[in-house]
């Protein structure tokens, strides 16, 4: 006996009557999908506004004009960011709206989308911060105007270790995870068009 | 006015979906999660998020695609959010052990055992196999299965194959015992 009907019979037998569920805890849970939503938004929100009221504070407070304008710069950096971390957060469609296609071709756009934000991450999360910290890292030196690169000394590159170290590990280790999601996206495209 | 009509609408397609499928939501839903609660959560989530989706279904697909598809989705972004997707814990149907053989067929067929066999199966596979496995119990065609997961019709095939061969072992078992 080889056939395997009376194993599907026994799956859909295993559970026949399902209770319609209360409608109320539907929408409830409907709601609670849009709250989740709203507070990360909110918690997005947040951290952004206390980057640019800290570097605001800096950009009032520090006596360097150069640092003020630094740290103006950074605000403003941090501002883009958030503003990309929204556009891509926004750009995952949640499981309901993706059910206009096949779920393997929803789950490969995004892993893709998930993929070119940790490939890209130079240009939108650290490149808009970098040039913020630059001059506040050199605001002592560009505070002497024209002849600014008369005062730059060994120890001004070496004070930018500790960010180059930082901002390259986040790249390496974004750009590794990106790589790895490549294997998963190669994998799905396996099965959706190109072999068995 | 016009947007109640819509909002009954909206429930009257949900509700009608929800009592012709929902066993199966049940059944896709153990097939993802083994935890009792869990797999509670895990249903009113795909009840909640089918309610959503009757807001804008026009006929993109059959009805039927369209709820597997949501259910899917909904456990496969519940399984990622979990954190269950450990890719040394999950195999395909290529390398899965099978699944034990029974000792009294007749006596087992019908019975909890062997959808709990079954359930253990479908726990340790990876997601993509895992889909196919799940909508194959349902008794959906190799084509709608390509439909509702996108796998192309030989990547389907080759699966298909391999479930049934791992789903019919226990009884090749009886019979060589025989």
């Amino acid at each position: 006996m080889s056939d395997p009907d009376p194993i599907k019979l026994a799956w859909k037998a295993s559970n026949i009557d399902a209770a319609l569920p209360d409608m109320e805890m539907v929408r409830s849970g409907a709601d609670k999908f849009y709250r989740q939503i709203r507070r990360r938004n909110a918690m997005e929100y947040i951290a952004c506004a206390i980057v640019i009221v800290w570097f605001s504070a800096y950009a009032w407070l520090l006596p360097s004009a150069a640092a003020r304008a630094g740290a103006a710069m950074v605000a403003v950096g941090s501002l883009i960011v958030a503003w990309q971390l929204r556009r891509l957060a926004s750009a995952v469609p949640p499981p309901d709206r993706a059910a206009a296609e096949p779920i393997l071709v929803h789950q490969r756009a995004q892993l893709a989308r998930q993929r070119d934000a940790l490939s890209s991450v130079f240009t939108w999360y650290l490149l808009p911060l970098i040039p913020g910290m630059l001059v506040m890292c050199f605001s002592h030196v560009l505070d002497h105007g024209a002849k600014a690169w008369l005062y730059v000394t060994r120890s001004d590159f070496i004070g930018l270790i500790p960010f180059v170290a930082v901002f390259t590990a986040v790249w390496l280790l974004n750009q590794r995870a990106a790589r790895r999601l490549q294997k998963q996206i190669d994998n799905l495209e396996a099965l959706i068009g190109r072999d068995g | 006015m016009g947007q109640g009509r819509s909002s009954q609408d909206q429930d009257a397609r949900y509700i009608a979906a929800a009592r012709r499928y929902g066993a199966a939501i049940e059944r896709l839903a153990r097939g993802y999660e083994a935890d009792a609660e869990l797999c509670r959560d895990l249903v009113q989530e795909v009840h909640a998020a089918l309610w959503r989706s009757y807001g804008y279904f026009e006929g993109q697909c059959s009805e039927r695609s369209w709820v597997y598809r949501i259910a899917h989705n909904v456990a496969v972004s519940h399984l990622i959010a979990r954190r269950r997707l450990k890719r040394e814990s999950l195999s395909g149907l290529d390398e899965i052990e099978m699944i034990p053989a029974c000792d009294d067929l007749e006596e087992e067929a019908g019975s909890r055992r062997i959808v709990a066999r079954l359930l253990a199966t479908i726990h340790r596979l990876t997601p993509a196999d895992r889909q196919v496995m799940l909508l194959y119990l349902e008794d959906l065609s190799a084509a709608e299965i390509g439909d509702v997961t996108g796998m192309s019709a030989g990547a389907v095939a080759v699966r298909i194959h391999r479930i049934k061969a791992l789903l019919a072992q226990p009884y090749a078992e009886k019979g060589d015992l025989a």
